[in-house]
Formats: structure tokens, C-alpha cells, sequence
């Protein structure tokens, strides 16, 4: 089906919108002497963002305009880029377990693994980069690292 | 006397050690594909915060600048633009190259590139004072028109469809308004979660999106083939770098033009120097007496877009400056540099830091004239620039994200809303939606919602009241029209594709 990339792209904004809607309408909308509450703003843009997501919904559809999303980002290079997003999110999840040092170094070097780099430009990059952040970082700027 | 100050302040020896890094920095970044001046600033942006703010400035001035110069290098050499501002470049550039007038090229490059930045950095000392003046007068329906417009140019101006671009705006406005409200203090949207409660950060979402959201596009589009080879490189001749002076004469109409539309262009909220830079080139021309030489490496043609591309700088940071509405993708991350300083861009800066404004004003000069020197002296080396992998560029731009966004506020919290943000801008790109509405609706949100809330309770609910203001009634009369303009475009491309 053409355009449905664009039909699912709007149909998570829709899903977003009707989420703050929801929640929106749990808040004081406003005074009654015009004066608008919290809930105000957040109500009129979910609204907002219905209505243009079912613009771009109907306009992807009619006019056939958008591409195969999946096949650009899984045909072209998805092994790296998946690692890539992989490894970032294992150095995240060890962030408070391992010490800075060490799993810089080895996010470093895995990232440069998936980049396929030479073993020495790999060593070298990741312990001289890792060096040189810790010391700009914790020693000059004080950052907890 | 305020503006000698300005230049003594910069001329301290650290901060202009810093301008001096940022230049480089620029270069490196701007001249090297896919990296751009936008990411280059918002990556090094957490670097700034530990910086006097005049220092920090000068870094971010020194890289704005550079890198859009620098743009133009690659677009001469390889054909391949730098940054987006240089696209246009790439016309009579690279043509030049392949007849062995490369060195040309650079030069016309790096002499035109501060023509229009010097140009820009006057019109900015002129004339946002007194428009600085004038927006003092400015109410919450006023402040409110200013922010929908900014919003609704950069979805407008953006490529792609202009709906993607105004949905963007739209979440983006919807995401600032978790946290606390800012007339009530209530919390809103935030779980019971404390990190919450200052609102989503648009730095570290601002760090994302521009920075790791861009090396994810490119390791997605990385084909081995395209690598750059030092054999490649080897053939590029680059031989003098000045022309004769009749060649200079030529050029005089299209700079003069392209100083002034440039300029005018860069001051439109959304519009930025890849626009400039096409519409000056064609408009030089229309100028020029030799037609058919445009494309086949019209000297005045080259000028044209390189004046155009750093043109844009000095009326983009007047917008920014004297309203809080970015000029373009760039200004809106120095917004978030200035706030990380203490400072709200807008009329009020004017008067409670006017000596910064005077050393932002002194530091667009000697960023120029470092560009000048530096581009003339490294013309025939800076190929090499090419040289640096790909790979090395990607490790060191997601460390730097990551590292960056927690040294903000020594925060975990930070780190995840920049991998948010960097995944959410990979999304967005490969679905050909625009980023740049969604960080200024973020970056604008709180100012939109305040002024809409607070006009409202001024005139007690009565809309007619609010918007009756002939300053507001002009903005919305301009948003309807750019979005008029804006469809018109979109339709004619699609009937003519």
C-alpha cells in the first residue's frame, strides 16, 4: 500500500495526541472569567496535531507521494546502524554498573569493531580518546564521570 | 565606545584563543560532508557551559561561521556540498576545479564567504538596536504572533511536505508543555517522575537530534565504495588563489545583490543560507551578461552563492537576538547556548546585557577576518581535510553526544533524552520529515503557551481582543501567506515532477 508510511507515522502522532488529550482533560481547563488553565494549551495543540495527522494521512494516500521507509533503512545498511543503536544502548544501561574508564574504552573499541577498523587504529582510538575525555571532563571541567 | 569594548573583549587573550578553536573546529566540520554547522554547535555546546560566556560565544561564532565557509570547500573540490548552505556552491565551483581554476574557486570562496558575513555583521550592528526598540513594545499577543510565525516559516521553508514540517512544530510545542506549568505551578504530564518536572531538556534533545541523529543517517547510507581515496584527492590541482582584477569587477552587481537579499533572507525565521544561496545564484543570473556561463563555472556565479552563505549569519542572529525566534537551525541552538548562560534572547537583552551583544557583534568581525586569513593560507592544503575517516568522525561525534549531554548537568536523565532525540531525528529524516520545526516548537513552547495564557487573562477570554493588535494582525497576515506560498510551491513541484 502506498503512503503508509506515512499512515503509520500519523497514526503514532494521533496515538500521541489523544494521549495528552486524555490528560489534558484531566487538568483545569481555565477561571470562569476567561482566565485559561493548565489544561488549556495542551488541549488545543493535541487537537491540532489530530487534525494535521489526518491531513497527512489522507494526502499520503491520494497523492501517493511517500517512499518505502523500511526498505531505505534496512536495505542500505542496517547491520552497523542496529549495532551501532545496540551498543549505545548496552554502554547506557552500564553506565552507573562498570567504572567510566573502563566502558568507554570498550564501547569505543566495539564501536570501532562494527566500523571494521584496523585492530591498531581501533586500540588506539579507544584508550586515547577515552583518555583524553576523562581528562577534559572529570579533571578540568569536574563532571562526574 | 560600547563597540571598542566589544573588540577588547574579544581580543583578550583567551577568548580569542577560542574564537581562534572555533574557526578551526568550523573548518574541519563544514568541510567534511554531512557534518554540519548545526550539529558542529550543538555538539560542542556542552563543551561552552564551563566557559566565561563571552568565551563560550566566541567557540560557537567561530564555528557558526567557519563552518558554513568551509562548506563551500568541498563543494568546489569533490562536487559534494559541505554543509547545505554551500549546495549552490557546487554549481560554478566545481566546474572551475575540473578546468584547473580550483585554487580560484577556494579563493573566491574564502574573500566572498566574509564579504557577506562582514556585511551581515554591519546590517546587525545597524539595525538591531532600534529593532530591539521597537520589539520592547511588544505585548503577549505580539510575543505569541512572533512565535507561531517562527514556527510556521520553519515548517514552510523546510524541505518535504510543509504539513510534516507544521506536525513537527506542533509535538514539539505539544513535549514543552510537560513539566511545570508556567502560570499555575502545576505539574502536568509528569508521573510522579522529579526529572520531569523542569520540563523535557532541549539541549540534550537538541544534542540528539542535530548530532547523533545525523551520524546514524550517515552509517545508514555508508557504502565502501564511496569512500574518499588519497588517490582521488592527489588530482586535485589547486594552483593561485587570487584572480585579476577585472575578473574581481565582474563579480561587484552579483555581491552587492547577494549581500542584500541574503541578508534579508537570514533575518526570515526557517529561512537559512541554502535558500540565500540558490535564489542569489539565480538571481546573479538574471545579472549577468554571460548567461551560459552559470553552471559552467561562472566566476560572478560563485560569488553570488558564497557571499549568500555566510550573508545569512548577521540578519539570522539580529532575529535571533531581538525577538527569541531563531533566524535559522543554527541560531536556534545558540538560543539554548545563551539560556545555559543565564540569558533569554529578546528585547530585554538589549538592555540588561548590551555589552554582550556588542561582543557578539566585535566577535562576527574577527571571526571573519581569522576565516580570511586562515582560508587563504590553507587553500592549497585543504583537501587534506578530506583525508580524515569517515569512522573516526562517527566514534568520536557519539561520544562526544553522549559525554556532552550528561556534562550539562551531570545528569543520566540528560543522556537519555539526547538517545531519544537521536533516534527520534533518524526517524524523522528517514520518513522525510523536517527537524527543525520540532526543536523550536520544543525551544518555544513555554514562550508560545505563557503569552497565549497571559494575553487571554489580560483580555478575560476574549479572543477578538487578543489577536485585534495591528502588529499581531501583520504576523498572522504573513503566516497565512508563507503557508499560501508554501502550498503553492509544494503543488507546482508535484504538478511538474
Amino acid at each position: 500500500m502506498k503512503g503508509k508510511e506515512d499512515t503509520i507515522a500519523g497514526v503514532c502522532f494521533i496515538a500521541l495526541a489523544i494521549f495528552f488529550m486524555v490528560m489534558s482533560l484531566t487538568l483545569p481547563k481555565g477561571s470562569d472569567d476567561g482566565v485559561p488553565g493548565p489544561g488549556y494549551f495542551p488541549l488545543i495543540l493535541s487537537g491540532l496535531l489530530v487534525f494535521l495527522s489526518l491531513v497527512m494521512i489522507v494526502t499520503g494516500v491520494v497523492k501517493k507521494t511517500s517512499f518505502n521507509f523500511f526498505d531505505a533503512l534496512f536495505k542500505a545498511n542496517a547491520a552497523p546502524l542496529l549495532q551501532t543503536i545496540l551498543a549505545i544502548t548496552v554502554y547506557l544501561v552500564l553506565w552507573n554498573l562498570i567504572p567510566f574508564v573502563i566502558n568507554t574504552v570498550v564501547f569505543l573499541f566495539s564501536l570501532g569493531l562494527i566500523y571494521r577498523r584496523t585492530l591498531l587504529a581501533n586500540v588506539l582510538f579507544s584508550s586515547i580518546s577515552t583518555g583524553l575525555i576523562y581528562a577534559l571532563f572529570n579533571k578540568l571541567f569536574h563532571v562526574m564521570l | 565606545m560600547e563597540i571598542v569594548n566589544g573588540f577588547l573583549s574579544v581580543l583578550q587573550p583567551t577568548t580569542f584563543l577560542f574564537l581562534v578553536i572555533g574557526v578551526l573546529a568550523g573548518g574541519i566540520i563544514g568541510a567534511l560532508p554531512g557534518l554540519t554547522a548545526t550539529m558542529g554547535v550543538a555538539v560542542l555546546t556542552p563543551l561552552t557551559f564551563w566557559l566565561e560566556p563571552a568565551q563560550g560565544f566566541a567557540m560557537l561564532i567561530g564555528v557558526y561561521n567557519s563552518a558554513i565557509w568551509a562548506g563551500g570547500i568541498t563543494a568546489i573540490l569533490i562536487n559534494t556540498p559541505g554543509t547545505p548552505a554551500s549546495i549552490a556552491s557546487t554549481f560554478d565551483g566545481y566546474a572551475m576545479t575540473k578546468r584547473g581554476d580550483g585554487g580560484i574557486a577556494l579563493g573566491i570562496n574564502t574573500i566572498y564567504s566574509v564579504i557577506g558575513g562582514l556585511f551581515s555583521t554591519i546590517i546587525l550592528a545597524v539595525f538591531s538596536f532600534p529593532l530591539s526598540q521597537f520589539a520592547l513594545s511588544f505585548g503577549p499577543s505580539e510575543y505569541f504572533a512572533v512565535a507561531i510565525w517562527g514556527i510556521t516559516m520553519m515548517a514552510a521553508v523546510s524541505s518535504g511536505s510543509i504539513t510534516k514540517g507544521l506536525i513537527l512544530g506542533v509535538a514539539g510545542l505539544l513535549l514543552s508543555t510537560v513539566g511545570v506549568d508556567p502560570m499555575h505551578g502545576m505539574k502536568r504530564f509528569t508521573f510522579g517522575n522529579t526529572n520531569l518536572l523542569d520540563g523535557i531538556s532541549f539541549v540534550p534533545v537538541m544534542i540528539g537530534m542535530f548530532g547523533l541523529s545525523e551520524v546514524l543517517t550517515q552509517i545508514s547510507k555508508y557504502r565502501k565504495e564511496d569512500e574518499r581515496s588519497k588517490e582521488d584527492l592527489s588530482k586535485i590541482k589547486i594552483n593561485r588563489v587570487f584572480m585579476k582584477w577585472a575578473e574581481y569587477a565582474v563579480t561587484i552587481p552579483s555581491t552587492i545583490m547577494s549581500c542584500l537579499v541574503s541578508v534579508v533572507i537570514g533575518a526570515i525565521p526557517g529561512a537559512g543560507g541554502d535558500i540565500a544561496s540558490i535564489i542569489c545564484w539565480g538571481q546573479a543570473k538574471k545579472m549577468s551578461k554571460n548567461k551560459e556561463q552559470f553552471g559552467n563555472g561562472a566566476v560572478d556565479g560563485l560569488a553570488a552563492s558564497c557571499t549568500a552563505n555566510n550573508g545569512v549569519i548577521g540578519g539570522a542572529l539580529t532575529t535571533m537576538l531581538t525577538l527569541g525566534i531563531p533566524g535559522d537551525a543554527v541560531t536556534a541552538v545558540l538560543i539554548g547556548s545563551l539560556m545555559i548562560y543565564g540569558m533569554q534572547p529578546g528585547p530585554m537583552l538589549f538592555v540588561e546585557n548590551r555589552p554582550f551583544i556588542m561582543t557578539i557583534i566585535a566577535l562576527m568581525v574577527v571571526a571573519n577576518l581569522i576565516i580570511l586569513v586562515l582560508g587563504l593560507a590553507t587553500a592549497k592544503i585543504s583537501a587534506k581535510i578530506l583525508l580524515v575517516s569517515e569512522k573516526t568522525i562517527w566514534m568520536t561525534v557519539i561520544i562526544l553526544c553522549i559525554i556532552g549531554s550528561f556534562a550539562l548537568n551531570n545528569s543520566f536523565y540528560d543522556v537519555v533524552f539526547m538517545f531519544i532525540g537521536g533516534l527520534l531525528g533518524f526517524l524523522f529524516r528517514k520518513l522525510d520529515f523536517p527537524t527543525g520545526p520540532f526543536i523550536l516548537g520544543l525551544l518555544l513552547g513555554k514562550l508560545t503557551e505563557s503569552n497565549l495564557r497571559r494575553g487571554l487573562s489580560l483580555t478575560q477570554g476574549d479572543y477578538i481582543d487578543f489577536f485585534n493588535k495591528p502588529i499581531t494582525i501583520t504576523i498572522f497576515v504573513l503566516i497565512v501567506a508563507s503557508l499560501v506560498w508554501s502550498l503553492r510551491k509544494n503543488t507546482s513541484t508535484i504538478g511538474s515532477a
